[in-house]
């Protein structure tokens, strides 16, 4: 049954990319959120 | 003045600039040269097997030769600034790609005839008795080339990394294409008849046609400013 | 309400992944000459269906672009071409590894992954326009291509088809006798990858939409800064 690693791999491989994406996205979300909340820090202090 | 007669027009200006320069048909030719030359080192004619990768290698120096030469049909025009004053004709804009399309699938073909004549020569083929067949193939596959070639062109004039970014279009699009053309090209140079590359016509056919209207109709979207 | 409607969603994505890996694995019989590497097949097929079921709303988002200029369309385009690209790759990775324990060879000449791995071609070279282009130009020349790109598709697999009869390839790729049971398993999971699919392209939209958002709010920031 050596061929089940294939198998695994396939799937595995395909969770990992599949995760990666989902997490780069949470990522760039994460910084713009950031960015959101620098902004609004320094309209405060303005006024 | 009529279709015909506007896209005369704008081949005429096309031809006579690089009459003057002749800069952009000198070095596509040269470039195939230099193609030829290198798989001719690499693969002499004499070889077992070189027969079977003859067509490849005439195909490859067509379309890589031809890149060239289309990448600076618009290449110069933006440049110069030339597309501005294009644009400003009172000329339909799907008019302006047939013209700039005619021009290019000339100036292929003027390096293509120049290309089979050496390649001819330095890999031992013959192509009088098949000129027909293999000149048919030849236009549709070019025809088919510069269609796609020409909208992208335009495209790519306007990115960063022009000319990498014009291959990284025409490639994925042209892949029927050159499939289509080498095994055709490849039957007609063994001597078969045109009855038997009937399928491969098919897709050239349908090829060129289908996409030239497609860029026809979407030419207009992509030089608007 | 929209709360409870992406609770839902999410939960139903969840489920049915959850649903499809028993069937598979569970559920679904071991195929006779195969052997359990076959299992593969049920992702493999998903993915491929996903992709160009992802490069078919490239297409129609870019048509909808160029006749209604509205930006929303153009979102829809990037982020399914995304998602599109990525389910492509699990083809072309799942394709391979499935290959080789059983034809002994990473890559046949099979049209269907032919196509897949041109397919991937192109929408990788849309990605790179978007890159590459202007600011103004991006968006109508991402949609002529993905126009161009996804037309070129059939004419594609019609010329490696031909191709590949002249040349038979030695190993057929549908070598796979499929019982009834294997068919629920492969709609489950198909269902499962396009609600997946869904998913992804949700979270794609919006984190655009509020990149967009969080840029005009910089620039109106800055412009204040300078007065």
């Amino acid at each position: 049954m050596d061929n089940a690693w294939y198998l695994f791999s396939a799937y595995g491989i395909a969770w990992i990319i599949i995760f990666l994406y989902s997490y780069g996205i949470s990522r760039r979300q994460k910084s713009l959120e950031n960015q959101i909340a620098e902004m609004k820090e320094a309209l405060k202090q303005d006024s | 003045m009529n279709f015909i007669s506007k896209v005369r027009t704008i081949v005429w200006k096309d031809f006579t600039h690089e009459l003057r320069s002749k800069e952009m048909l000198i070095s596509m030719c040269v470039f195939s040269f230099l193609v030829i030359i290198i798989f001719n080192f690499a693969f002499p004619p004499g070889m077992g097997d070189v027969d079977r990768i003859i067509p490849g290698i005439l195909w490859v120096a067509f379309i890589f030769s031809g890149l060239l030469g289309m990448g600076r049909s618009f290449g110069v025009e933006k440049d110069k600034g030339s597309l501005q004053g294009l644009l400003l004709c009172p000329v339909g804009r799907g008019t302006i790609y047939v013209g700039k399309m005619v021009g290019n699938f000339i100036f292929m073909s003027m390096m293509e005839a120049f290309t089979l004549a050496i390649f001819s020569l330095l890999f031992n083929v013959n192509p009088f008795p098949v000129l027909i067949p293999l000149v048919l193939v030849i236009v549709l596959g070019t025809l088919g080339f510069t269609v796609v070639g020409t909208i992208f062109s335009a495209m790519s004039a306007n990115t960063r990394a022009r000319d990498v970014m014009l291959s990284m279009l025409v490639f994925p699009i042209a892949v029927p294409l050159i499939i289509a053309s080498i095994k055709a090209t490849g039957k007609i140079l063994d001597g078969k008849s045109l009855s038997e590359i009937y399928s491969w016509l098919k897709i050239l056919v349908a090829f060129d046609l289908t996409f030239l209207l497609v860029s026809y109709l979407a030419f207009q979207f992509v030089v608007e400013e | 309400m929209r709360r409870w409607v992406s609770i839902a969603f999410e939960f139903s994505t969840l489920a049915t992944m959850l649903g499809a890996l028993y069937a598979i694995f569970l559920y679904a019989p071991i195929e006779k000459t195969m052997g359990i590497i076959q299992k593969i097949f049920y992702f493999h097929v998903s993915s491929a269906f996903l992709s160009f079921f992802a490069f078919f709303i490239v297409f129609v988002a870019s048509i909808l672009y160029l006749y209604r200029r509205d930006r929303k369309w153009d979102i829809l385009a990037q982020s399914s071409a995304e998602i599109g690209v990525i389910f492509c790759t699990l083809v072309l990775i799942t394709g391979p590894i499935w290959a080789k324990p059983i034809w002994n060879v990473w890559w046949t000449w099979d049209p269907r992954l032919t196509t897949t791995l041109i397919l991937w071609f192109i929408y990788v070279s849309y990605l790179m326009l978007r890159k590459m282009a202007g600011e103004g130009q991006r968006e109508t020349f991402a949609a002529v291509f993905g126009i161009i790109g996804f037309i070129n598709v059939p004419i594609t697999f019609l010329a490696i088809r031909i191709w590949r009869t002249i040349h038979p390839v030695v190993v057929r790729s549908s070598g796979i006798s499929i019982t009834s049971a294997m068919l629920n398993t492969l709609i489950i999971t198909i269902v499962a990858f396009t609600l997946l699919f869904f998913h992804l392209l949700m979270a794609r939209i919006r984190l655009e939409r509020m990149r967009e958002d969080c840029g005009e709010m910089r620039a109106l920031w800055e412009e204040r800064d300078n007065r």
